[in-house]
């Protein structure tokens, strides 16, 4: 499959994407977390991301930077990729 | 401390939610730290006094959830099953209430009497969040009180409700404290809270998206790359040059030095000693060279404390408005390559200031892996406030090879850490990490930890400075210094430097300034020339660390991975010297 734009990739993943690909001033909700390590889940609960949870991304470079509901934090590009959010559309 | 019949109080809560605090207004000064048995992990226990009787208070490392996966939750686990506390006091941050209701309802099935504390009110008011403690209490079913830890609101009333609940007396008060309506707890409401619901029973909040204050402004500035960077450059360029440099190490210690202790203390002891004392023996090792009062004393009172005391202060302002964090964020790609995280911040800045404190900090990364490099870097190419000065001081009138000296050092300090991420064992963990809020520092809580920060060192790091004061005087007065100058020379000539700098490397342990003010002695006497000088310099300034962070590495880090890094700083260090030896000789 070729995916010529972002719109096209949304569509043929079903409109869940990874959060990295998330760029500053986009939002979107968390689907899924695809991590194995069971502390790590723990750990990313609390600081709650966790399926459902919306977000609001700061920044994408250099680091991503994002808002949620109850905290604010930072994470790193490999971590990003093994969250999918559902984008929301901007206004 | 007899602790046997006292009723006992658990603290218990997220990371940095102010327990410490609490623990701190709860109890007297008679306060134990223990690593649990078998662990790492510190449990802290005082004794606290509620309605006129003792109790027991526990403070146990903050935690996420009771699942036992990580070790402090093992150990919050086994201190709450072996000890079996009378209370327990769960602590949150106000505005982050709805993160803790997994840990809540883990609790809950310990069917121990609890209270909430419901910490940084004020935090929490400033978002926009507003509690209806009423409701709260009746949806999660345990008593709320509501505290600003930093300045000691609630605390009253917590004790009371403490008291009520650890030594209850037999009122009918009591018995108005059960709920009137059967309604499902909030906790077991909890996929409401997940599906979005912001705003239920006692917490209410606006949008959390729509949240554009003054603080998140100035944020948007500290992390964008465009003007944190610079930013942070100039601080640190304030920090060092202005504060520690021309206040600091200028004024203050100049003062010290000069008007207090040479021409004041130390004539005094003097005098002293030789009217009540007068034994000759003793006279070499109190005043000679090395001496404990001219060398020891002086050098660790007058000369380093005062120039750690004001980095210390800076950087507890920068801790207390939060601004740290941001900086992590700026350095977080930099300190992955060398197989650390935003984190890392912390203990690399800090060991500007005090190397030795630095390793202490390093106990808050949080991999043994991230901790060994972080040692090793702190170890081979951090300077001190105490070297940093001297060592530019030295090489200043001769700028090229200052700036020859910056880049090698940069270099070698920078590809030591590549290699070394690259090389030694254990994987990576991905990291997310923290913003806490933005604020206005408290000058109390600065000074508070800046005072016990420099008591920490004048009752760790000024005994090793006396120890190896004496060590040096004895050296030279038995007259040991000689042979072994004799036994390192040949390395030392290897790397093109003249015999007399061995004698100067050896000082190096005790005082680095004194090291490099030697070396500038020999370049003025013609003996070092200024090649050679460039390599002292650099070899001097990758040397191993002073002897009180020798010490704590050894501590914190065992003696195998310390003897690794001596090794490693052995070998690169060497390697260097040589290397420059046979490129300036070409």
């Amino acid at each position: 499959m070729v995916y010529s734009s972002r719109a096209g990739y949304r569509k043929a993943s079903g409109g869940v994407v990874s959060l990295s690909s998330l760029r500053g001033g986009e939002s979107g909700l968390i689907v899924s977390l695809r991590l194995e390590d069971p502390l790590q889940l723990e750990r990313l609960k609390s600081l709650g991301l966790v399926s459902g949870a919306r977000l609001f991304v700061e920044r994408n470079f250099p680091v991503l930077s994002l808002r949620l509901e109850f905290s604010h934090i930072f994470m790193d590009k490999e971590l990003a990729e093994k969250i999918f959010v559902f984008p929301f559309r901007q206004q | 401390m007899d602790t046997l019949n006292l009723k006992k109080v658990l603290l218990l809560g997220f990371p940095n939610v102010g327990k410490s605090l609490l623990f701190h207004h709860l109890t007297g000064a008679y306060v134990i730290v223990s690593n649990y048995p078998g662990t790492t992990v510190e449990v802290t226990r005082g004794k606290g006094k509620i309605g006129y009787r003792d109790v027991e208070i526990i403070d146990t490392p903050g935690i996420y959830s009771l699942q036992g996966i990580s070790q402090d939750e093992k150990v919050t686990m086994k201190v709450i099953a072996e000890e079996k506390p009378n209370l327990i006091l769960f602590v949150v941050e106000t505005a982050a209430l709805p993160r803790t209701f997994d840990l809540l309802q883990q609790l809950n099935d310990y069917r121990i009497p609890s209270i909430l504390v419901l910490n940084m009110i004020d935090e929490a008011e400033k978002k926009g969040i507003s509690i209806d403690e009423k409701l709260l209490e009746r949806e999660l079913q345990i008593p709320v009180i509501r505290t600003i830890s930093t300045q000691k609101v609630g605390i009253q009333e917590l004790k009371k409700k403490m008291e009520s609940l650890l030594f209850p007396s037999f009122s009918l008060n009591a018995l108005h404290d059960t709920p009137l309506k059967k309604e499902k707890p909030l906790l077991q409401r909890q996929s409401a809270v997940r599906a979005g619901k912001k705003n239920f029973s006692g917490f209410k909040m606006r949008d959390p998206f729509s949240i554009k204050s003054s603080d998140y402004t100035l944020h948007q500035l500290l992390i964008n790359p465009w003007i944190g960077y610079p930013m942070a450059f100039l601080l640190l360029f304030f920090c060092f040059y202005l504060f520690l440099g021309v206040l600091g190490a200028g004024t203050i210690v100049n003062f010290l030095e000069k008007k207090v202790f040479s021409e004041v203390v130390i004539p005094y002891c003097r005098l002293i000693f030789e009217k009540y004392v007068g034994v000759l023996y003793l006279r070499e090792y109190l005043f000679g060279d090395y001496g404990l009062i001219t060398m020891g004393f002086r050098y660790s009172l007058a000369i380093v404390l005062p120039i750690v005391g004001i980095f210390f202060l800076f950087f507890a302002l920068l801790e207390d408005c939060g601004y740290l964090p941001r900086l992590s964020y700026l350095l977080h790609r930099p300190l992955r390559c060398l197989g650390l995280d935003g984190r890392g911040a912390v203990p690399l800045v800090m060991g500007f200031g005090c190397g030795t404190m630095a390793v202490l900090v390093t106990r808050l990364l949080e991999t043994p892996r991230e901790r060994f490099l972080a040692t090793f870097l702190l170890s081979l190419g951090i300077p001190c406030s105490a070297q940093l000065g001297l060592l530019v001081a030295i090489l200043a009138p001769y700028p090229r090879l200052l700036l020859i000296w910056g880049f090698t050092w940069g270099t070698l300090f920078l590809t030591s850490g590549l290699l070394l991420n690259r090389l030694y064992p254990g994987k990576k963990g991905y990291s997310c990490i923290e913003f806490p809020p933005l604020r206005v520092p408290r000058i109390s809580a600065v000074l508070q930890k800046t005072g016990a920060r420099m008591l920490w060192y004048l009752r760790e790091i000024v005994p090793f400075f006396l120890l190896i004061s004496v060590a040096l005087q004895a050296l030279v007065i038995k007259g040991f210094w000689n042979p072994i100058e004799e036994f390192f020379s040949p390395l030392f000539l290897s790397m093109g430097l003249p015999r007399e700098t061995v004698s100067v490397f050896l000082v190096g342990f005790l005082r680095r300034d004194y090291a490099a003010a030697g070396l500038y002695d020999l370049m003025q006497q013609g003996i070092l020339a200024p090649a050679s000088a460039l390599i002292a310099a650099v070899v001097l300034s990758l040397f191993f660390p002073c002897v009180a962070q020798l010490i704590i590495i050894f501590k914190e880090r065992g003696v195998g991975q310390s003897l690794l890094i001596l090794l490693l700083i052995a070998i690169i260090t060497y390697g260097i010297g040589t290397g420059l030896h046979a490129l300036l000789s070409v």
